[in-house]
């Protein structure tokens, strides 16, 4: 087929007319009213609501009550407090009875799913370390380098249970937020377009505003209350296919990083957490669990980055005068163990929990 | 690099600022560097696969014209060529996992292969756009192009290189051969695309992804949570694949190039052959014109014409992924077209009639097939597939069934600017004639800015992810 006449690659285009920046202006004006004017109306952030009261301040609440969980502690005294997400709850237990009696110490825990260091911290240091209790250790449960990555603002936790742990100012909580962010320009952008619009309080409110509306709306005649609660129940662990993370975000950006775990480590909130758990008299303990291994080895796959990793981080909590522990490489946790992703059979909870006293009955006295 | 990133903004700013300044040529060595670059950002190596595409089928392109003799073999080396990469890359770890399968039946063990080949973005989009100018040059239906640089633009074209609209060279390639203007009013529309586009994936995809990933994450799935699952993908797929469009036709529109339309608001469809004509367009028709057609067509008795149609589809369900499920699925909406046209000869008064009712009726069973042609493609599983085929209503509890409930309800929510944007559409393009550059468009498109603006900062979805389509 012949080709028609087509104009010479080298003849100039037609650029835009005449009258291209005034084009080019009344364009930018476009954009300024279209993206600028939002401003106006949510730069001022959405109107207070007042916080609705879940299932209990412990477990799984979208907000927390730190006075009482503080007058739980102090009621108990224990001798031991687990801090962590469901790498924990599904290992030890919902409550720690099941742990004390078997190893005649007092255990406290205090878990939030999908939480990370940064919620690990305040726990610790306003809940813990303000209750006025003297436990002989503090312990973190742990995956991959997850209590000293980088903040990544893809918390699963919400924003508000994250401001009701706050304790006015928290300038370590900050610098570890800007240190995130600084390494990112996205991060950097988030955070300006939040400063400009609120986006953070919109979106949450607005995002529960829908929540509370489609449950009117098709969950029936029960209350929103029972609603979560069963929505939480439904799609809990024992219900997951093997294969599904539970954590993905976690999950995946562990898995993504494959070097610079270390250096992460330098600018997290461990240092902070060791001298909050130094405040109270108690000794930080780490406990780094295993993934959900491969079917043959029975070990999880992991860079080698990560394995350096934990043997800096292990080298330097002896510095510190903290204590780790990593099971990742102990073959005795196999894969017929785990539930979905990496956590553990509920049925297997009371072999884990004579493993796990097995191991740390020297450490916790 | 993904459109909704940070990356992807700054990406183009600098493009189009520097691609307005250039002559023609420039223009093109511009796109050409911006396309390989946005192809190779996370995985450099994947621009020589790009490079082997283009230069192959150009090369070969061009011997067609220039040595007609051996036309048909030039064109085969040519689909051999494409086909090669997508079975190396696409097609190899399903073909080996079910030979491994067919051997451990007989009882032989076979290890299976020690490597794992990553599958290129967009690996499938653009072998195809490449083998329908390579068709159409040997039908003679256009030249072949002697400018290399033209011909490596218009297939490494970065807005739609990875998920489309899969091009021909008589829309798109053609443009590049012609001046190009960008005025007031298209640079308008296209920023609205782009914003649009933003808000259907992380305002309703993101979200309906959620819901989704929740609902098909249970073991013990039961038909409310199921279908309502079903229901969120269908959400998802639709907003986050006609997102991935928009922001492709807004960003070349802005680079003065006009993207074939995509999607013509497929929940609208009446039957199933009218959803196709509805749903990824450009590859509907690819698939009607390269494979549905040369098999035959509509012409010939109705048993041939079921065979064409079935053919064409199972091959359009293994495109989709190297995975049975994708390959029922073809073979689903094949079984489909197949019946309605029987239903089309027994029942014209029903498949063909106007009345309100009889359009509900229609409208209402093609959706819910649809949803169950949705759950095929979703659920990788076929032992899963078929549970939840079989999942009956009768035995789902209560709670089951608010929790699915919410789900829709959820969905019916946040899918709410699809449906005003299906529904007003039409009425005021035909009324206001917004294509044209009137005061009443501009304060209209203005407002809806200002609103999808409003839309995105207060409702987008903390957590994001790639584009569905990326994986084809």
């Amino acid at each position: 087929m012949p080709p028609p006449s087509a104009p010479s690659l080298d003849a100039p285009h037609r650029r835009p007319a005449g009258g291209q920046w005034r084009d080019g202006w009344r364009l930018l004006m476009w954009c300024l009213v279209c993206l600028g004017g939002p401003w106006l109306v949510l730069h001022k952030g959405p109107p207070p609501q007042a916080p609705e009261r879940t299932e209990g301040p412990r477990v799984g609440a979208d907000t927390i009550d730190v006075k009482e969980v503080i007058a739980q502690l102090r009621a108990a005294q224990p001798d031991c407090i687990g801090i962590g997400n469901s790498m924990m709850f599904t290992r030890l237990g919902m409550t720690p009875e099941a742990l004390s009696k078997l190893t005649g110490k007092k255990f406290f825990f205090i878990y939030k799913p999908g939480s990370d260091a940064a919620v690990w911290y305040l726990l610790l240091k306003n809940i813990v370390a303000a209750s006025g209790v003297h436990p002989k250790v503090v312990m973190f449960f742990v995956r991959d380098n997850e209590l000293t990555a980088p903040y990544t603002g893809r918390m699963a936790v919400s924003a508000a249970y994250l401001k009701t742990l706050r304790s006015g100012n928290e300038p370590e909580l900050e610098r570890f937020i800007q240190a995130g962010r600084s390494g990112k320009a996205a991060g950097r952008v988030d955070q300006w377009l939040d400063k400009l619009y609120a986006t953070e309080d919109w979106r949450e409110q607005m995002s529960r505003r829908i929540t509370d509306m489609a449950m009117d709306l098709g969950g029936g005649s029960a209350a929103k209350k029972a609603q979560r609660f069963m929505l939480s129940a439904r799609f809990g662990l024992e219900h997951l296919r093997g294969d599904v993370h539970s954590d993905m975000p976690q999950a995946e950006a562990s898995n993504l990083l494959t070097s610079g775990y270390a250096e992460g480590a330098q600018s997290s909130l461990l240092p902070d957490m060791l001298h909050a758990a130094q405040a109270c008299g108690a000794k930080l303990l780490i406990f780094r669990v295993k993934r959900r291994p491969d079917a043959v080895t029975n070990l999880p796959e992991e860079p080698a980055a990560m394995r350096d990793y934990a043997r800096f981080l292990d080298g330097w909590m002896k510095q510190q005068g903290g204590l780790f522990f990593d099971e990742t490489y102990d073959l005795s946790i196999r894969l017929s163990d785990y539930l979905d992703g990496d956590h553990i059979r509920p049925e297997r909870l009371d072999w884990y929990r004579g493993y796990f006293w097995e191991r740390m009955h020297g450490v916790i006295p | 690099m993904i459109f909704q990133s940070l990356d992807y903004l700054v990406f183009f700013v600098c493009v189009f600022t520097l691609y307005w300044q250039l002559p023609r040529r420039g223009q093109h060595v511009l796109l050409l560097a911006a396309g390989y670059f946005f192809y190779g950002y996370v995985h450099p190596w994947y621009c020589i696969l790009l490079g082997v595409t283009t230069l192959v089928d150009f090369t070969f392109t061009r011997l067609m014209e220039d040595r007609p003799a051996r036309k048909r073999l030039w064109l085969i080396c040519i689909l051999i060529s494409n086909f090669s990469i997508l079975a190396a890359f696409k097609y190899f770890g399903f073909f080996t996992d079910n030979v491994i399968a067919v051997l451990h039946l007989l009882g032989w063990e076979a290890a299976p292969p020690v490597f794992k080949m990553l599958l290129p973005a967009g690996v499938s989009f653009y072998t195809f756009q490449s083998c329908a100018y390579a068709l159409d040059v040997y039908r003679g239906q256009t030249w072949a192009r002697r400018s290399l640089l033209d011909y490596a633009v218009y297939v490494s074209f970065f807005p739609q290189l990875v998920a489309g609209p899969i091009e021909r060279a008589g829309h798109l390639l053609a443009q590049f051969e012609r001046p190009r203007l960008l005025n007031l009013g298209v640079a308008r529309d296209a920023v609205f695309l782009i914003l649009w586009g933003l808000v259907k994936k992380r305002v309703i995809a993101d979200t309906a992804a959620v819901y989704c990933n929740k609902a098909f994450s249970v073991s013990d799935g039961t038909f409310p949570i199921i279908w309502a699952g079903a229901l969120c993908f269908c959400v998802q797929v639709y907003a986050d694949f006609s997102a991935y469009t928009d922001i492709a036709r807004g960003s070349a529109r802005l680079l003065g190039f006009d993207l074939c339309q995509n999607f013509n608001h497929p929940w609208l469809a009446q039957s199933p052959a009218d959803f196709w004509r509805r749903w990824h367009m450009s590859l509907s028709s690819w698939f009607r014109d390269y494979v549905y057609f040369p098999l035959g067509g509509s012409r010939g008795s109705e048993r041939l014409v079921a065979r064409n149609l079935m053919l064409t589809f199972l091959l359009s369900g293994l495109w989709h992924g190297a995975g049975w499920n994708y390959v029922i699925w073809g073979g689903w909406w094949g079984a489909l077209l197949v019946l309605w046209r029987g239903l089309d000869r027994w029942l014209p008064g029903f498949t063909q009639g106007t009345g309100g009712v009889r359009v509900m009726l229609r409208w209402s069973i093609t959706m819910v097939l649809v949803n169950i042609g949705w759950l095929m493609f979703r659920e990788q599983s076929f032992p899963d597939l078929l549970r939840q085929i079989r999942a009956s209503p009768f035995t789902a509890p209560v709670e089951d069934w608010r929790i699915g409930g919410f789900f829709v309800a959820m969905m019916a929510l946040y899918s709410t600017p699809l449906w005003l944007h299906a529904a007003l559409q039409k009425p005021l393009l035909d009324h206001w004639d917004l294509r044209r550059d009137t005061r009443t468009g501009f304060m209209l498109q203005t407002v809806a800015g200002f609103a999808l603006s409003l839309a995105f900062f207060t409702l987008a979805s903390r957590v994001t992810s790639d584009f569905i389509y990326f994986q084809f």
